[in-house]
């Protein structure tokens, strides 16, 4: 396997890009029109529009707030245009983006002269921006940088014995050249939440995994919900899945087999190398949004039936070791292991066909859904607007 | 001859990639490895056949991991399933 690296962008804070967009980020849902229609005008830009943002306090704000700052700190992204209805929370939002060092705007529409005059002043920025910042020339790049976020989504029969394993073989690969890899989703580690404890690198890391786990199934229960109960389902056990060990470690198993050296909060950024776990809860687009808001410059997203949807701030790869799936979903597949159930693709081969597509898309090439404009944000709310 | 694929090297199970059929011989690769053995029951598609035998009370290794507890004992070649492991954790299948 050619272990060299990918072409990137070097950002001043010590990150690297796989991708140099301007983002132009709505701070409030009501600049989400606004900063669309500059986005559709402003070739280099994507919109970064998030949603609420408005009458929200306490935890659910920090969340929102550390989300929105996270996604403009993404290494992905060259410069930022922050655009809200007021300059106090475009400011602030300003702020945290600026720590990176990376070029940073704001615009505000009460005192910018409201949607046409935050127009008119958002596409001279905005050119300006582009212009300077897409001079930047990619250059080599070590795996050690790479920050690759895994998911999986769409999960069928074929995921837990094709694309899991081979994406996992891909986490644990990075992980010995020195990379990071996030994985969220704790609702799959019920059931197995005794391995990944068993695997964290401190006792207080292992005590936050068994929390986080309790969390969600504590939502769960508190709407009638029992997550223990019945699981692995019929369905799950007529597929072959005896124990929920078994069905929880066939979703796990795309984070790898590595030591977790740490747990983050949602949108929060791992504080060093190796594999972090992540608190997202497993909606494709909320975990997306975090695992870019934690800074991943890469992800790769498992898949059995297929779930198209990615998010502009970072390339989704999409795997898939369903037959049926590759050939009447091609449009949204980027990397085909159905060989894997055929017996005709070992999960090694496996394993570095997704690596060659990783080094061609960190390069540059774009994902199925980046051509297709198939990408969302959503950042999770976790208390009610006033 | 039906395959199945051994997840990771030290697995004591692995998946048939077809319906396999009693008496069938199943292709058992991956890893390096690459052995033959005969199905002593009839088995599912992404259902888990033993790769070594497993002694009763023993771990059932699948994902380098134990998933569960042989109930009985388990020869070569037969189906592992919720009539012979079971759940360290819940339910207990």
């Amino acid at each position: 396997m050619d272990n060299k690296g990918f072409l990137g962008y070097r950002r001043s804070d010590g990150q690297v890009g796989a991708r140099n967009y301007l983002g132009i980020i709505a701070g409030m849902d009501n600049a989400n029109p606004v900063v669309r229609t500059l986005s559709q005008l402003l070739n280099g830009s994507i919109a970064i529009c998030p949603g609420y943002g408005r009458g929200q306090m306490g935890e659910d704000f920090n969340l929102h707030r550390r989300s929105i700052i996270g996604l403009g700190k993404n290494p992905n992204i060259g410069a930022c245009l922050v655009i809200s209805l007021e300059p106090n929370s475009a400011n602030e939002i300003a702020k945290g983006i600026k720590l990176t060092g990376k070029p940073v705007a704001t615009l505000s529409l009460q005192d910018d002269g409201g949607f046409i005059g935050v127009l008119e002043k958002g596409l001279k920025i905005g050119q300006s921006l582009i212009f300077e910042s897409t001079a930047q020339q990619r250059e080599l790049i070590g795996f050690d940088e790479l920050v690759l976020g895994v998911e999986c989504g769409g999960s069928d029969a074929t995921s837990g014995i094709s694309s899991n394993p081979a994406v996992g073989m891909v986490s644990d690969w990075i992980v010995e050249q020195g990379g990071t890899v996030i994985m969220s989703e704790p609702t799959e580690w019920i059931g197995a939440e005794h391995i990944l404890m068993r695997r964290a690198r401190t006792k207080q890391i292992a005590e936050q995994i068994q929390k986080c786990a309790d969390k969600y199934i504590n939502i769960a229960k508190s709407q009638g919900l029992d997550l223990l109960k019945n699981n692995p389902t019929l369905d799950n056990i007529a597929g072959g899945l005896s124990t929920i060990e078994d069905k929880t470690l066939g979703a796990i198993r795309k984070g790898g087999s590595k030591a977790i050296e740490g747990l983050v909060a949602y949108g929060e950024k791992p504080t060093g190398k190796g594999l972090f776990l992540m608190d997202a809860p497993a909606a494709a687009v909320e975990n997306l949004t975090a695992i870019a808001a934690g800074g991943a410059n890469l992800i790769l997203f498992s898949t059995g039936r297929s779930n198209p949807i990615g998010i502009s701030v970072v390339p989704t790869i999409k795997i898939s070791g369903n037959k049926k799936t590759v050939k009447i979903m091609a449009s949204d597949i980027d990397v085909d292991v159905s060989g894997v159930m055929e017996g005709t693709l070992g999960l090694e081969l496996a394993r570095d066909k997704i690596m060659h597509r990783i080094i061609s898309i960190a390069s540059g090439q774009m994902t199925k859904n980046e051509i297709l404009s198939n990408g969302e944000v959503s950042i999770s709310r976790i208390g009610e607007s006033i | 001859m039906k395959k199945a694929l051994l997840l990771v090297e030290k697995d004591n199970v692995a998946v048939v990639l077809d319906d396999v059929l009693k008496g069938e011989t199943i292709e058992i690769s991956g890893f390096g490895v690459k052995c033959i053995l005969n199905s002593l029951d009839n088995i599912g598609l992404a259902h888990k056949v033993a790769f070594k035998d497993i002694s009763k009370g023993n771990s059932v290794i699948k994902y380098g991991e134990v998933i569960g507890i042989a109930k009985a004992s388990i020869k070569v070649g037969s189906h592992v399933h919720i009539h012979n492991i079971q759940s360290t954790r819940i339910g207990g299948n």
